[in-house]
């Protein structure tokens, strides 16, 4: 293969198209499992009332709120992968007409350089033809001799400009071909330059797009993620319910928000009373979730 | 059957103190199909996952090829949070349930035990 003085952008478009459909259905699953989250809490608190059905909407509205905001980074990535895979497919497209027309000229020119050159070697040769003959018409000759040496010096002069006219030809042609060779090298380096200018824009979209989890008890924070919410305070247990908040407050590290934490009372009491206006000693004076009680804060 | 719970009462024979008061009127049915939907968030995230994985190295060796793979590991170690949220909540209602429930068994327990003296 013929050096072309440019390379085609790397890269496939179609598994960059590819990721991005797979992260525009992350996106959809995120969004669809924030509307469960909502539609869950919207059938149940209308008949859940108090202190724990509170908490439990809340922390509802938090977590689909976490989900709503995946399911846009997904999104806006999704949609930076199918910009880039666009982008990316025309400029290698651009890329590869321009290497193809560059290889073409290439050739051309190889060509062209090895006319210029014979066609220069017969200008020599006929240089020289001419010479003779026209030293043998300097020299004392027979009348019969004379023709023949003028036949001679006319046909190296024809021979002369042939291929003199050739040579002209053939640096034209050279010329031209260097001209186009130049011309679609820059076409070549600009494709892969729009390219790599689409490259920064998807990275510029990619980094400035980031995911935050809400962070449950019992589970490290997520390596990558540039913001967390650390929800609740124990880890959750269907058979003794989840604590749940009453009241959220944020300031722990950067990017943090905190809902929950540290269960205020770890008691299993399993709440008190009976509708009938009567509370039994010793239980705790606030039901909650699971275990009847509501745990708050950290 | 129907959980009919008034959680909070100012005390034994007193009006109960409405502001306290938590009710939670739902069928079994309807808390073990709440839980189970929520629950099956972490499922569904885990499909997601899978689509994410399936992303790994769609832009090898383009200059996006770094923000893509960051991206990804990213989305990674997030999402499986997305799915114990999703179990968090399925435990919190089903815990509601189940907690209102042995409220209302040992309420009418101790009915029958004061009925029966």
């Amino acid at each position: 293969m013929l050096d072309v003085g440019f390379d085609v952008a790397p890269g496939s478009p179609s598994e960059l198209a590819a990721a991005a459909t797979r992260l525009g259905a992350v996106a959809d699953g995120l969004d669809e499992h924030a509307g469960t989250v909502r539609g869950t809490a919207q059938s149940l608190c209308p008949s859940w009332r108090g202190s724990a059905a509170a908490a439990y909407e809340q922390l509802s509205e938090v977590i689909r709120g976490h989900f709503q905001g995946a399911a846009r980074t997904s999104r806006t990535a999704s949609a930076a992968l199918r910009r880039y895979s666009r982008e990316l497919d025309r400029f290698q497209q651009d890329g590869r007409t321009a290497f193809d027309q560059a290889e073409h000229w290439l050739e051309e020119i190889e060509v062209q350089t090895g006319r210029l050159r014979a066609a220069e070697q017969a200008v020599s040769a006929a240089e020289l033809d001419l010479a003779g003959a026209e030293s043998s018409a300097a020299a004392p000759l027979g009348a019969w001799h004379a023709a023949d040496v003028g036949a001679r010096v006319t046909a190296a002069q024809a021979a002369l400009d042939k291929a003199r006219a050739e040579a002209q030809v053939a640096s034209r042609a050279l010329e031209a071909a260097h001209h186009e060779l130049a011309c679609w090298q820059a076409r070549g380096r600009s494709a892969w330059e729009e390219a790599q200018r689409a490259a920064d824009r998807a990275t510029g979209t990619l980094a400035a797009n980031r995911i935050t989890a809400p962070l449950l008890p019992g589970m490290p924070p997520p390596q990558s993620g540039s913001g967390t919410t650390v929800i609740g305070g124990a880890p959750p247990h269907h058979s003794g319910g989840a604590n749940l908040p009453s009241s959220p407050h944020s300031g722990v590290g950067s990017g943090t928000t905190v809902i929950g934490g540290a269960p205020s009372h770890a008691g299993s009491g399993s709440g008190s009373g009976s509708g009938s206006g009567e509370r039994k000693p010793g239980r705790p004076a606030h039901p909650g979730v699971g275990s009847g009680e509501t745990v708050i804060g950290g | 059957m129907t959980f009919f719970t008034l959680g909070v009462l100012a005390g034994v024979g007193r009006v109960p103190d409405a502001e306290a008061m938590s009710e939670f009127v739902v069928t079994p049915e309807d808390v073990i199909a709440a839980s189970g939907r929520l629950s099956a968030i972490r499922v569904g995230v885990q499909e997601l996952c899978g689509y994410v994985r399936g992303c790994a190295g769609a832009a090898a060796g383009t200059p996006a090829e770094a923000a893509v793979e960051d991206l990804l590991r990213s989305f990674a170690a997030v999402l499986p949070h997305f799915g114990l949220a999703g179990e968090h909540l399925g435990g919190a209602v089903a815990g509601a349930g189940a907690g209102y429930a042995r409220t209302d068994s040992e309420v009418a327990a101790a009915s029958d035990a004061v009925g029966g003296e």
